[in-house]
């Protein structure tokens, strides 16, 4: 990843991705319902081998996520370095509580740790097929330049 | 320790404290439907009355939010005090750039919905409210699975 000079914004690559997916363990999930309403639900994590993996209870990410396509997003600010960034998962979604083959079943021995009280008896993978990222420093002379003119 | 042994309860948020703490952020992320599918964009946002405004981009994903359904969520994880939230709201967006409608007007009228992120983003987004939901909880030890 770059030094960023204020007002600058990086593409991340692939190894930004995986670097920043694994380093974290709190994102949220959309999935869309019956209705055609977008909803996001943040969720513990563990990321490997393309697939962002998460615990939950019978509901509406159980019901909706399986077999849909779904989005997951991961973001920071860093009020200090005023350094903000975001990773964004586009995929498909499927339960693998139930292992169905080598792949799913190694899931289930990952470090998914929900910080959410409850029983999370169900896995659900999400199998990325588009990553993207970036990262950017705020500048705080173009702050103002941005603010709506309408008064 | 087992999950059942856990005291600790999911609390709903009333709606009035989730709008309280919605005024007291100002980093969160908007959900679209954009081509078929979910998308979530973080985004910086001011709140105007129960309004949320966002500034955007043209041209950019969310240029395709107004007039569709939409979700904002902000949420936070006090490790310090052991306890994490989470607020969301339902609602339809609104392109409030020039628009004279009370949406609108009242998104105009927030107090500066600037963006941290670099580039113009001459577009006023608004998002009105229909479902605003809210939930905390004490955060599980570390050693449970």
């Amino acid at each position: 990843m770059l030094d960023l000079r204020p007002g600058q914004l990086e593409i991340l690559n692939e190894q930004d991705h995986v670097k920043l997916l694994r380093s974290h363990d709190l994102g949220r999930i959309a999935v869309v319902d019956r209705e055609a309403r977008p909803l996001i639900f943040p969720v513990n994590y563990f990321f490997d081998e393309g697939v962002v993996v998460f615990r939950t209870a019978p509901g509406s990410k159980l019901e909706l996520a399986p077999g849909a396509y779904v989005s997951f997003e991961i973001d920071g600010w860093d009020p200090g370095q005023e350094v903000g960034w975001s990773v964004l998962v586009k995929g498909i979604a499927h339960d693998v509580t139930s292992p169905r083959g080598a792949p799913t079943g190694r899931m289930r021995f990952w470090p998914v740790r929900p910080a959410a009280p409850g029983s999370r008896e169900h896995w659900v993978g999400i199998w990325a097929y588009e990553i993207t990222g970036r990262r950017f420093m705020s500048d705080p002379r173009a702050l103002t330049e941005n603010l709506h003119e309408s008064s | 320790m087992k999950a059942a042994e856990l005291k600790t309860e999911v609390e709903e948020i009333p709606e009035a404290e989730c709008l309280d703490i919605l005024g007291q952020h100002s980093l969160g992320r908007i959900a679209i439907v954009a081509d078929g599918q979910p998308q979530i964009f973080p985004v910086n946002y001011a709140m105007s009355g129960r309004i949320i405004a966002v500034r955007t981009a043209s041209g950019s994903k969310l240029s395709q939010a107004p007039d569709t359904k939409v979700s904002f969520e902000i949420d936070e994880h006090d490790a310090s005090a052991g306890v994490a939230w989470s607020v969301m709201v339902q609602g339809v967006a609104v392109d409030a750039t020039e628009a004279f409608d009370d949406v609108s007007w009242t998104a105009r009228a927030a107090a500066a919905p600037w963006s941290l992120a670099p580039g113009a983003k001459p577009h006023l987004l608004a998002i009105e409210p229909t479902i605003i939901t809210g939930r905390r909880f004490q955060v599980r030890p570390a050693s449970a699975t």
